[in-house]
């Protein structure tokens, strides 16, 4: 039974281990702060439960698993809040994350990646319109979807001057 | 045991070196906000690999504390800077209108 018990928490000592090492090493390698975000908080969440756990099963009838619950519980609760809290934070005060979508074009009211493809001079309406179209398209039955997107981004320009 | 409680001790100190070099590479506030989350997070669980290693149950109290004041700091550097960016893009905003 001992020996089984050392056994499994070796195995989750070592992988917490190794998860906590990854996650230092994405932080320290990933070209941006919400890819470096990502790398640290799922590791810090994953990480510490795998190096608890492995912890609380050699602490026996005492109090100790108690108090690595404690300490469990409250990192798993609050490594995913201050998580979100950083991602909202940073947003809110300018930070985008330079993404790219299946058109080639950046962040809405984004300068264009400079790789990527040029844009047009209206290319914001034919985003918008590109977008209902094919969301639409995807959710309804072909029947219909020639003439309902053509309603909407006829619509839409309207809507926009006014 | 003592060689995997010491494998995941050097773990959890390289992944803190690691944490401190882009807290001060970080090039922007929200990078050492960061790094500075996760040293905490890694504090804590060294202090917990630390107090088995030596046989010292009452570390886990110490870890429990570092813990609770770690989530407290973070999110008071949060707001601080929240609310300043938000200040900061609004008066940007103002100033271009002009």
């Amino acid at each position: 039974m001992d020996i089984l018990l050392d056994i499994a928490s070796t195995v989750l000592l070592v992988t917490g281990g190794f998860f906590v090492f990854v996650g230092g090493f994405g932080v320290m390698r990933m070209p941006e702060l919400y890819t470096r975000m990502h790398a640290a908080s799922l590791t810090d969440t994953g990480g510490a439960a795998l190096i608890l756990v492995g912890l609380m099963l050699q602490g026996g009838f005492t109090l100790v698993p108690l108090k690595l619950a404690a300490i469990f519980l409250f990192l798993f609760l609050t490594s995913p809040t201050a998580s979100y809290a950083l991602a909202n934070a940073a947003l809110l005060s300018g930070v985008k994350p330079p993404c790219r979508n299946e058109t080639g074009k950046t962040f809405p009211g984004e300068p264009p990646v400079a790789d990527g493809p040029k844009q047009s001079k209206s290319s914001a309406e034919k985003r918008t319109a590109n977008k209902t179209v094919a969301g639409k398209a995807a959710r309804k039955p072909a029947g219909k979807a020639t003439r309902k997107p053509a309603k909407k981004a006829a619509r839409k320009p309207a809507r926009k001057k006014s | 045991m003592e060689w995997v409680y010491f494998g995941t001790c050097i773990a959890i100190l390289v992944t803190m070196v690691l944490a401190v070099v882009r807290g001060v590479v970080g090039p922007t506030i929200f990078d050492r906000v960061l790094a500075v989350n996760m040293f905490g997070t890694k504090t804590v669980l060294f202090i917990a690999v630390i107090s088995f290693l030596s046989g010292r149950p009452d570390f886990l109290d110490l870890a429990l504390a570092y813990a609770l004041i770690n989530f407290i700091g973070v999110f008071a550097v949060l707001l601080f800077f929240q609310s300043r960016g938000v200040r900061r893009a609004a008066e940007a905003e103002r100033d271009a209108g002009k």
